[in-house]
């Protein structure tokens, strides 16, 4: 099977660099024998290929071109599905630990003065109860003692129709209730 | 002159020197104790105006009749008969079913009590009644602020 020059020009690299099996090397070896503008291009390649080989150490990339590469991946578009904050976080790991102190700090305040509102709403709350307690009470006491005083009036028992809830009465000086001093009033 | 007749003499000078000094405030002092008297009296019957308006279940009136007790012109020393009087009248209209007017009485005359005591007594009995309206939240509020004076003794 002969080998045309296409063929051998796609394989002349894979010839070159070793790649290529047992049997497609010499067809293509034979071919080059036999065709010389395929023996020509093989002989250019294979010298580039010496160059580089024996030059490559001294090829060192100028800071230049890192500069350039690296204003073109700035340049390129942000992959898909990762956000600013994301990115940064990312980027900054200090900014990371510091937002997470900052989160456990605001949770520790928040934590700290919901125990303090809480413990206050108790105080109070026992504070209340203790005044509507004893207020109770009293309301209880006045109610029995007015349920007393309508049963005094309906048996027409003396001095059931008094009344002393009235500071003023109760408070006069000893002056006031001198009978001459009540006429002059 | 006898060492008695001596004695007597300085007596003399001691009461004249002492009436002259004490004799230009005395109307006053007879003014001030008349006064209160009088105040107290026209309060204890407007006191009694109120009560009968509430047994007659006029209580819008007897309301105006109790605010007036209070806009009379009292001495500082006579706060606490008024807040006795203050919290009688607002359990009056609790007792009658009007807790909203006792609630209005209260509100309307805490700014003539001067003490930090008088003024938290108050709020607590708002807040009592207003627990008894059901307004919890109102009434925390109102023994709150009576806890708050008791605590730090401070005027609003």
């Amino acid at each position: 099977m002969t080998m045309d020059c296409q063929q051998c020009s796609d394989d002349l690299t894979a010839y070159i660099d070793g790649e290529l099996d047992e049997s497609a090397a010499r067809q293509l070896k034979n071919h080059l024998e036999t065709c010389d503008p395929c023996r020509a291009e093989y002989e250019e390649l294979r010298d580039s290929a010496t160059f580089v080989s024996e030059h490559a150490a001294e090829l060192e990339p100028v800071p230049e071109i890192w500069n350039n590469l690296r204003s073109r991946i700035a340049e390129l578009p942000a992959p898909a599905g990762s956000s600013g904050v994301s990115r940064l976080l990312v980027m900054n790991r200090w900014a990371a630990m510091l937002a997470t102190v900052a989160a456990m700090v605001v949770l520790a305040l928040g934590l700290w003065g919901f125990e303090r509102y809480e413990q206050s709403r108790s105080e109070l709350e026992s504070y209340m109860n203790e005044y509507i307690q004893m207020r109770t009470a009293q309301e209880r006491q006045y109610e029995l003692q007015m349920i007393q005083e309508r049963a005094n009036a309906l048996q027409n028992e003396p001095g059931a129709e008094q009344t002393t809830d009235n500071p003023f009465a109760d408070m006069r000086p000893v002056a006031l209730t001198n009978p001459f001093h009540v006429e002059a009033r | 002159m006898r060492s008695g007749d001596m004695r007597s003499l300085r007596l003399a000078i001691a009461g004249a020197v002492l009436g002259t000094t004490l004799f230009p405030t005395m109307p006053l002092l007879r003014a001030q104790t008349w006064d209160l008297n009088k105040t107290r009296s026209v309060a204890e019957s407007q006191h009694e105006i109120v009560m009968i308006l509430i047994r007659k279940k006029e209580f819008d009136k007897a309301a105006e009749e109790a605010n007036k007790i209070f806009k009379m012109k009292w001495p500082d020393d006579q706060e606490p008969v008024l807040l006795k009087e203050l919290k009688g009248l607002a359990d009056q209209f609790h007792l009658n079913q009007q807790s909203a007017l006792a609630v209005r009485l209260l509100e309307t005359n805490i700014s003539i009590f001067k003490t930090v005591k008088s003024k938290a007594a108050i709020w607590k009995e708002k807040g009592y009644l207003l627990e008894k309206m059901g307004q919890h939240d109102k009434a925390l509020d109102c023994f709150r602020e009576a806890q708050r004076l008791e605590k730090n003794g401070i005027h609003p």
